[in-house]
Parts: C-alpha cells; structure tokens; sequence
C-alpha cells in the first residue's frame, strides 16, 4: 500500500509501518484491516458471507477504500458479484455454498496502480455436524474374580472432517458417571466402573464444532450383558465304572452375583467330533459333573463353558481342554477270523492260515494281552481239541482235509472277549451270493449282493489290488448276515480291485463270487502302441498289446483306431477292447499312412504314439500272375523256335554257317593266274600248321576288276617305296624295331576306336567270294571268320556296298583283323598295341597280313604281294602314323573322294583308318 | 435424594416425605415423575432382592479379610476390638411381618449409612493398608454395590410409595483419627454390617419376591 507513493509518502510510509510494528496494541505488526468471523468452521453446503473491516487509520493515511478490496480463495479472485461493499471500510463477500470454498480466505487492497496487497486472511474449515451414533451396544467381561469391564461398540456415522469427540456416557436416575473417552479410535470404548444389578442408562454423544449428537439410549443391566471367564482349574478322574468319567472345576463368579448353566462337550482324544453333555443336565449352577456312557479304555478331552443361568448374556469361551482315560473292561466282541487255505502241497493236507483283525478299541475295552485259539475237527469228534496262545493276528497249521470249528478268544485284564466261531468245510458247496456289484461312495467303495436264499450267518469280503507286478495281497472283512452291502474303506482311486464275497453258513460256506471294481477311474495314463504285423497293397494287420492293469486306470472300454494318410481325413474305427489285432481294409496301395491307437475308460482316453506304414505297390500274386504268363509264353516261343530251327536246321546252317571250303586244299593254283602268291601264303602255311586257317576266305577277283587299281591307287605306294628308300636309315626307332617284330601294325588312329573295340571281341568276320568256286556258278558267299576284330562301319558300309552293287562288281579281296584295336590305342606304343593282338590272335592269326582297305580305294592281291616285299618300308610308315598325324576317319567318310586331297605323305592313302597294312 | 459421593459421608439429617396416593385423583407424582423413570422399570425389585443377597453372600469374607488385614490384635481381638455397642448403626427393626414400605424405608436408611461408612472404611484402608488389593477391591465393589442399592430403593420407595426423600443419619467421621482407631470404626462397623445385612436379606427375600 505504500508503493506508488512519492519519496515524501515513501517516507511516512516507513514511518507508518514502524508505528504499526511497534504499537503496543497491535503487537508486532498491526494489520489495517480483519475479516469477520474469524477462522469459522462451516457446514459443508451451507451458505456464508465473510466482512473485511478496514482500520480507519488506513483509509486516512493510504486512500484505501472498501470499494478497494478483493477477496481470494487461495489465489484465485473470487467473483466480484459475489462482494458488497457496505461502507466504505466494509467489504462483504458471499459463499451460496462453503463447498466452493478454501483455505485461506484472504481481504485484498487494489491499490494505486493496480498493485494488489493483503489486508488480512482467515482460515476457513468446512465440514459436517456429527451423525447420531448407531447400532451401540455393550457386553461386560469378566477379568478376574471381581472384576468386570464393559465394552461399547457403536458406528460413528459419516466422516465430518472435522475433529469430533465421541464420549461413552452412562447413569442411573440420580447419577452420571464419568465419561469414557475412546483412545485412539471413535468406535468403541470400556467402562471399568460398573455395577450390576443396576439398570444403567448406557449412551454415546459426538461433538464438534458444527453440533452434537447423541445416540438412542440403551439400558441395561450389566448383569444381563456379561460373558463370564469359563470354568477354571477342570480336572477329570475316571470313575469306579468303566464307562463314567467326573469332571470338576471352579467358577469364576460367585453365585450370589451370577447363577450359572454350562455345556460340557467332550470328544476321544484322536478324533474331531466332540460330543456334548445334554444342555438341561448342566441347567444350573455347579462346579462337578459326572460323564456317563463312555467307552471303557478310552482317553476323552473335555471342554466347559459357562454363562448365565437365565440364558441371558454370553457364553464364555470354552476352557481349556483337560482329558481323562475310563478304566478298562473286558472286550466287548470277538475278533473278526477268516482262513486262507493253501493246497498247493497236496489236496490232501491244508496249510490253513488263521487271519484275524485286532479288535478296534472301542471293541478291546483294554489291552490284548493274546488270543486263544481252538481247533476242533468236525470230521472226527473223537479227535482231541487243540487249543493255541497267540499273540499276535495271525496263526498257521497244517491240517488234513476236512472240516474244522475254529474258535478265537481275546482275552484283556479283565476278561475274555465273546468268541468268535469259523467254520472251515471241506469243501465250499454252498450256494454263492448273486448279484454282486460295486459302487463308489466319495472314498468308499460300496460292494453289494443279493444274499442267497439259505440263511446266512455272515459274509466274508475278501478283496485285493490288482497289479501285474505283484501278487494280490489280499483285504478281508465280515459284515453280518442281514446287510446285503459293505463300504470298503482303504480304496485307492484309480487302482483296480478284485473283490471276492463268500457267504457263511451255519453248516458250510459258499462259493465266492468275484467282481472288477475301481474306485475311481481315469483316463489311461498311456495309450497303446500299435504297429503293423503284415502289410498289404489294401489291407494292413495292426497288432498291440493289452495295457497293463496300472496303465489303465480304469475298465477300458473301448480301443480305438485313428488312421490317415498324409492328406486325408482320419478315419476312425473303434476296437473290442479284448482283441489285440485288426485289419485295416481299403486302404489304397503304395500310399503312407499314419495310424495311432487310443484306448478309452469312463473318464476319458489316452492316445498311444504315432506309427506309419506304406502299403505295398502290389497287391499278392499280382507279380506272379504278369510274370508267370509272360515266361510261359516267352518258353513256348523258345520252344517254338528251338523246333522251327530243328526243323530248318540244314536250312539254316547253309545260310548262317555254310561250309567253308579249305584253301589249303584249294585246287586254285592250279588254274589261278596268282600262283606264286598262292605259293607265298603256302610257304606261310609250312610254318603253321594246316587248320589254323580256317577262318580266311580266299576271295577272287575277276580279271576285269584290275581296272579299279588306277595309277592313282598305285602311287602312294610308289611313295612308299620312296619313302622306304630315303627314311630307311630312320626305321630302326622305337617304332622301326619293335614294330617290325609286330605282326600287325595300327597304320589309323582314331576316335572311333572305342566304339568299334567294343563290339568287335566276339564278332566274325566273313569275306563275299564273288565269283564262282572252281567251275561252280560264282555265288555270293561268307566266309566265317574266327577274328574277334570289331567291325567298322566303313567295313560294314563296303560290305554293303559289295552286296549291293554286286552288279558292278568292283571285287575287292582282303583280310581282316582286329581293325580297331590300335584305334583305342593310338597314343600307346607300337610295342604294347603289337603284343594286345597279339594275344588276342596268338596261334591263329600270327604270321597273316591284314589288310584294311579304304571304301573309296581298292588293293589289289598283287599289292599286298608287293607289300609282303617291302615289310620294312611300310613299318616305317606306320610308325609316323601313330605319331598324330592319321586321317580321321570322320574325314574320310564325310568327303568320300578327298582321297586325293591328302598329304601325299601320309601312307597309305588307300588304308582306312582302322585298319591293317599287311605285314 | 442426593447423590453422596463414597467417603464423602455429610451429616445431614434428610426429610423423610410421604406423599399419600390419592384415591381418584391422577397422581401429580407418580413413578413417571420419579427420578430416571425411565430406567426404574420392573426389574428393579428382583435386582434389589440380587443386591441385598450379595451383599450378605460376602458381607462375611469381607469382615473376615478387614480383620486379617488389620493384623493383631484385630485377627485375634476381633470380638472384643470390633464389639459395635458403642458406635451408631441405623435400627434395623423390621420384621417379614412389617410392611412393605417400612421396610424399604428401614433398608433406604441402613444402605445410606453402611454406602457412607464403607467409604470412610475405604478411604482408610486405602491409607492403612494400601497393599491389601483384595480388601480394598472387596470394599470398593461392596460400596458399589450399596451405591447401587440405594438406586434401585430410590426407585422403588419413589415408585411404589411416591417417597422421594428419607431422612438418613450417619455416623462419626473417622476423620482425624487414629489408625486404630480408624481400623476399629471400621471393624466395629463391618462386624455390625455382617450381622444387619443377614437380617436383611431374610426380612427382604419375602418382601421382593416375585408375587
């Protein structure tokens, strides 16, 4: 308020403000202004209006008004429609509702320049008025023998959010009792002075700023609303009786404050259930109480509890459990006796185990001290009783067959039990029990029977867990005659029980009648695992095996089979759970198919793993019914052929394998103009022997044929022997040498060797004579030949060309042998090529020219004559050949006539490649 | 009435005032215009009967435990130190033959002086024997129980005889004197207390049973 001012109100100012800091009745500092009322407490939603008051001081010295001031929430202006300025020192301002509002509620001056200043500021709290308490109520507890306390509970109602006092209060008509102010909480408090027998007027009042409530009286005598301490220092003493028990204890509360009735509940040590002394015997005050109807030899916990006579208050909590043991009597029945009989020695003589069950104690009534057991023999009375002391549940004799009474006895320190009577018959002839079935009853399993017709005594239960691992240890109990149904306890879910019932009579027993039951069934815990046994082209046999009895957890009712292929639906087929193979049918042929096997209970079904299968191609005896026939009609054609042949025979010998006529006794000589080339191969056959060439034709050639060897023909020859002359220095090379030891020489060389080798081993050779033998007409005959030389094509196109142009008759005459066999070996040397044919014609073919002749050209005989005379020249040339430099046979066949463009060093011209220059 | 605080005991001798029913006329103060109506209801007299019996149930091992407390020559003196003849003790000469309202106008009185002396005995014991929890916690419940007592009479002379004030007379404060014979006061008072409150109960049991 002082900014704005010159340096003049600058000062007076200061000097203001010190006057305000230092006046004596505004203390430190003195505000020029306060608000009205002073920090109120408003009820939440309510309306309320605040005053600014300025000091008149400050209006005389600062030029402050009323119509100045502005009101904050906080910080936030409240609404100027909300003020009113009632004079000019008065400002007002109005809430409609205090919900709206906020703390601080602060009084502003707008000074010169806009320049707001606190004037003043108050607190403001908003909330409710107390609700009226509800639901009060109050029990008085009891401490100590003269002490009680009351405790009040009540609700307090809405949260006012504001601090609100809750007092207990209560009185009588002419007095008021202190307050009880709860500690902590708002809910609750205790009263330590009270006094019964007094109605006291029992209230709760909630104060705070914003009002006061009080709740609905109660009133009550505290005596009504007491809960006691329960009975203290319970002892239990056993009785003279063996079925009483005497409880004593002391009460908290005198009689003459409070009458008393009490529950006195009592259980077996062990056990959960408490039983309860009938609530009209303990209807009054006491401090003993005699328990009857107990069992003898029994420990009991007893527990009292205690409250007003009139039933009006609260029970005390039960006391703390104490127990007492009745004295003993003697047992109240005999034990339980069955037999187990075993023959296995002898049908003659039993081993007869003697089972029983210890009596339960409420049935011992004591300690078992031992059993006596008695044997009489029904068969023969004469025979003396035998009588036996055992201490524990079980007894073994051997006995004959027959028909014994066994008698037990259980004997305590008081007495001997009933006895309990078996009879062991001969044999088990009576009539079974009918109708026998199971049913589970949440942990039990229900057996039941339909009895015979005859009278029974009792029944025998026999019954005993069932496993494929180990033997059936077998459960038994008796049930009387007159029940037609038993609860086994002890029965575990899941596991598969055998029960056998035998009935017994008075003279005998029956035969036992047996029953599968479970408890409890589940899904199997494995499925089967299924595999094929035989597969077929449509069929496939599946096989499994039976799961085991801990496996199936329940009766398996049903097996079954899910099959598919790879991309087929599933086909489903559901088994007899007794049949451990089936046949799947229509299946298609060589096609997978995935099967899998599930076996299913009541309560669900396990799938057994994946197994897969292709079935065959083929069906059964499809095979043999092709294969069959076709051999058949294969051997029959043989056969036919084989008789056709027979047939023909003389036919077919002249025309696949004529007669060859020797030419070493060939007469030709004698008429051949050629005779001392004749003369030349006979001086050949003094060096082999005579027979060794039966394989060479001698072809003739006819005189006009000579014509064919032009001069052209002839010149390579002329070369030849050129060359033979000037190179005949370079003979004696590798090739010189070994090669002239060679009785064959490769002049070719040739990719085609390969092929040619390869169909050459075996063939024979046959040369066309042409003109007629001796004076015979001249006929077209083969002449077999024992050569393996495969044949060439060039071969075989100029035996084609001979046959077919027979007409022509350009007569050729040669030998021909292993023509391809230097082809494949063109890069070997001369040496090896020499020795392979010669193994391959060692004997037969040594010591022959072989001669291989262009189609295009001819040799004649006489060539081969001429050749025989210059043997080294040639070699020497066929020496150069296996260097590289050999017409291709593809060159030759391609350009038939471009003989004469060969190099016409290249010898000789007339030599297919392939082919042999006669050596 | 007027509420006597325990060990406050004024020596004040109270009005007795009696206002006769009158017959045909509403009363003006009738057991609605008793003190606390409200909660002089019909149990009042049952409860009367309840208190009376307590107190005579334990009246005796009251006096019993005050002489133990006291120690000698009280535990062996009794009869001789706690003779009552010489002190004041309301008359208690009713009779089940007496009415029904003399004798709650006899018990008023006797309760009143027994409230008052019980509290002086306290308040004594409380310095002579401040120890002795089971005393004092056996006097503190018996004064409670006669403070509660003279309620519910209150509320039975207010309701059934329209008698709102009895004149009760107190006895000598042991106020400023010796602890003997503090201790003797309240022995004396205690043995004559046993002895009243039998008669009490006797002369009550026929008056507040149930009809």
């Amino acid at each position: 308020m002082c900014s704005m001012f010159s340096r003049w109100n600058w000062v007076a100012c200061g000097f203001y403000l010190v006057l305000n800091i230092c006046s004596p009745d505004g203390g430190l500092v003195q505000s020029c202004g306060h608000i009205i009322p002073e920090s109120p407490v408003l009820a939440l939603g309510s309306n309320f209006t605040a005053l600014c008051i300025l000091n008149e001081s400050c209006l005389d010295f600062g030029n402050i008004y009323a119509s100045q001031i502005i009101w904050k929430i906080k910080n936030k202006l409240v609404p100027k429609e909300q003020y009113r300025e009632i004079n000019r020192t008065v400002s007002s301002v109005t809430f409609n509702d205090t919900s709206s509002l906020a703390t601080p509620l602060t009084c502003n001056i707008l000074a010169d320049g806009q320049i707001e200043q606190n004037i003043y500021g108050i607190t403001v709290t908003v909330g409710l008025a107390p609700e009226k308490p509800k639901n009060l109520s109050c029990i008085v507890h009891q401490e100590s023998v003269l002490t009680y306390v009351m405790n009040c509970t009540w609700n307090p109602g809405r949260h006012t959010f504001l601090d609100t006092q809750f007092r207990l209060r209560h009185s009588w008509p002419e007095e008021i009792f202190p307050d009880c102010i709860p500690k902590d909480v708002n809910n609750s408090c205790t009263i330590t002075d009270i006094q019964f027998f007094v109605n006291t007027e029992i209230w709760v009042e909630a104060t705070n700023a914003l009002g006061k409530a009080e709740s609905d009286p109660l009133v009550v005598d505290p005596i009504d609303i007491v809960k006691p301490l329960s009975p203290q220092n319970v002892s239990v003493s056993s009785g003279v009786l063996p079925t009483v028990l005497q409880l004593c204890w002391v009460n908290w509360i005198s009689d003459a404050v409070m009458m008393l009735k009490f529950n006195i509940r009592y259980r077996i040590v062990g056990e959960t259930n408490w039983m309860e002394v009938p609530s009209e015997d303990t209807a009054s005050t006491r401090t003993s109480f005699i328990v009857q109807g107990l069992r003898p030899y029994t420990e009991y916990a007893f527990s009292i509890r205690c409250m007003k006579e009139d039933g009006v208050g609260y029970w005390s909590d039960w006391s703390e459990e104490k127990t007492g043991m009745t004295t003993e009597a003697q047992p109240s029945k005999g034990p339980p006796i069955w037999r187990i009989i075993d023959t296995s020695h002898s049908p003659a003589f039993w081993t007869v185990h003697l089972l029983w069950k210890a009596l339960k104690p409420f049935e011992a009534n004591g300690v078992i001290l031992q059993y006596e057991v008695t044997i009489r023999d029904k068969s023969s009375p004469s025979s003396p009783v035998k009588k036996y002391n055992v201490t524990s549940t079980n007894h073994t004799l051997q006995l004959r067959e027959g028909t014994y009474e066994v008698t037990l006895v259980a004997r305590n320190s008081v007495g001997s039990s009933p006895p309990s009577v078996l009879l062991i018959p001969a044999s088990n002839s009576k009539a079974p029990v009918k109708n026998l079935r199971t049913l589970p009853k949440h942990d039990k399993l229900w057996v039941g029977w339909t009895a015979p017709n005859s009278y029974v005594l009792k029944y025998v239960i026999e019954w005993c867990l069932v496993s494929s691992s180990s033997d059936c240890i077998i459960e038994w109990q008796i049930a009387l005659g007159g029940v037609q149904g038993v609860d086994l306890k002890g029965i575990k879910p899941f596991k598969c029980y055998l029960i056998t019932v035998y009935p017994l009579y008075a003279d005998g027993q029956g035969s036992g009648q047996s029953v599968k039951a479970y408890l409890k069934q589940d899904r199997p815990s494995k499925g089967p695992t299924v595999q094929t046994k035989k597969v077929g082209k449509a069929e496939a046999v599946l096989t499994w095996n039976h799961l085991t009895v801990e496996e199936q957890n329940g009766f398996i009712r049903n097996y079954t089979i899910l099959y598919k292929t790879i991309d087929g639906n599933e086909t489903v087929v559901t088994v007899d759970p007794s049949k451990t193979e089936y046949t799947l049918s229509s299946l298609t042929s060589d096609t997978l198919y995935t099967v899998r096997m599930m076996a299913s209970t009541d309560n669900g079904s396990r799938t057994g793993p994946d197994f897969t299968f292709t079935t065959q191609k083929f069906g059964k005896g499809e095979i043999e019914a092709i294969v069959v026939p076709v051999c058949l009609a294969f051997l029959l054609i043989v056969l036919l052929g084989v008789l056709f042949c027979f047939n023909k025979r003389d036919l077919i010998k002249k025309h696949i394998w004529p007669i060859v006529p020797d030419p070493s006794k060939s007469n030709i000589a004698q008429w051949s103009p050629q005779v001392p080339a004749k003369h030349n191969f006979s001086s050949k056959d003094q060096t082999y022997p005579e027979g060794s060439f039966t394989d060479v034709s001698v072809v003739e050639i006819e005189a006009d044929d000579k014509k064919s060897f032009s001069e052209q023909d002839l010149k390579p020859f002329d070369l030849l022997k050129k060359e033979k002359s000037t190179s005949e220095g370079h003979s004696s090379g590798i090739g010189g040498s070994s090669c002239m030891s060679s009785p064959r020489q490769s002049v070719s060389d040739s990719d085609e060797g390969d092929t040619t080798q390869n169909t050459s081993s075996t063939v024979q050779y046959s040369t066309v004579v042409l003109n007629g033998y001796r004076d015979q007409t001249p006929v077209q005959v083969f002449s077999r030949s024992e050569s393996t030389q495969p044949l060439l094509d060039s071969e075989e196109r100029s035996e084609d060309h001979a046959g077919g142009a027979d007409s022509t008759a350009q007569r050729q005459q040669y030998f021909r042998q292993n023509g391809g066999q230097d082809e494949t070996n063109t890069d070997r040397p001369c040496f090896e090529r020499t020795k392979q044919i010669t193994h391959a014609n060692e004997g037969d073919l040594v010591g022959f020219v072989q001669l291989q002749i262009s189609g295009q050209s001819s040799q004649p005989l006489g060539l081969g004559m001429e050749k025989n005379t210059q043997e080294a020249a040639v070699s020497n040339v066929l020496q150069t050949c296996t260097e590289g430099q050999t017409v291709r046979p593809e060159t030759v066949e391609e350009n038939p006539l471009s003989v004469d463009e060969m190099p016409k060093s290249y010898l000789p011209q007339t030599v297919r490649q392939g082919g042999y220059m006669p050596q | 009435m007027k509420f006597v605080p325990a060990g406050v005991v004024p020596f004040v001798a109270l009005l007795l005032l009696q206002r006769r029913p009158v017959a045909g006329r509403a009363l003006l103060l009738s057991g609605s215009g008793c003190p606390g109506h409200g909660l002089c209801r019909s149990n009042v007299q049952e409860q009367t009967r309840r208190q009376v019996a307590l107190l005579n149930a334990t009246a005796q091992e009251l006096f019993s435990l005050y002489l133990k407390c006291q120690g000698e020559p009280f535990s062996s003196e009794s009869d001789k130190l706690c003779n009552p003849a010489g002190i004041f003790f309301p008359a208690f000469r009713v009779n089940r033959t007496s009415e029904r309202k003399e004798v709650m106008v006899a018990m008023y009185k006797l309760f009143a002086f027994l409230n008052a002396s019980l509290g002086n005995i306290t308040r004594d014991q409380e310095e002579l024997n401040p120890m002795a929890k089971e005393l004092l916690e056996r006097l503190h419940n018996t004064t409670k129980t006669t403070r509660g007592l003279i309620s519910n009479l209150t509320c039975l002379l207010c309701k059934n005889y329209n008698i709102f004030q009895v004149d009760v007379r107190y006895g000598d404060s042991s106020k400023g004197k010796s602890a003997f014979k503090k201790k003797q006061q309240g022995c004396q008072v205690l043995r004559k207390y046993v002895q009243v409150i039998g008669l009490a109960a006797r002369v009550l049991l026929p008056h507040l049973s149930p009809s």
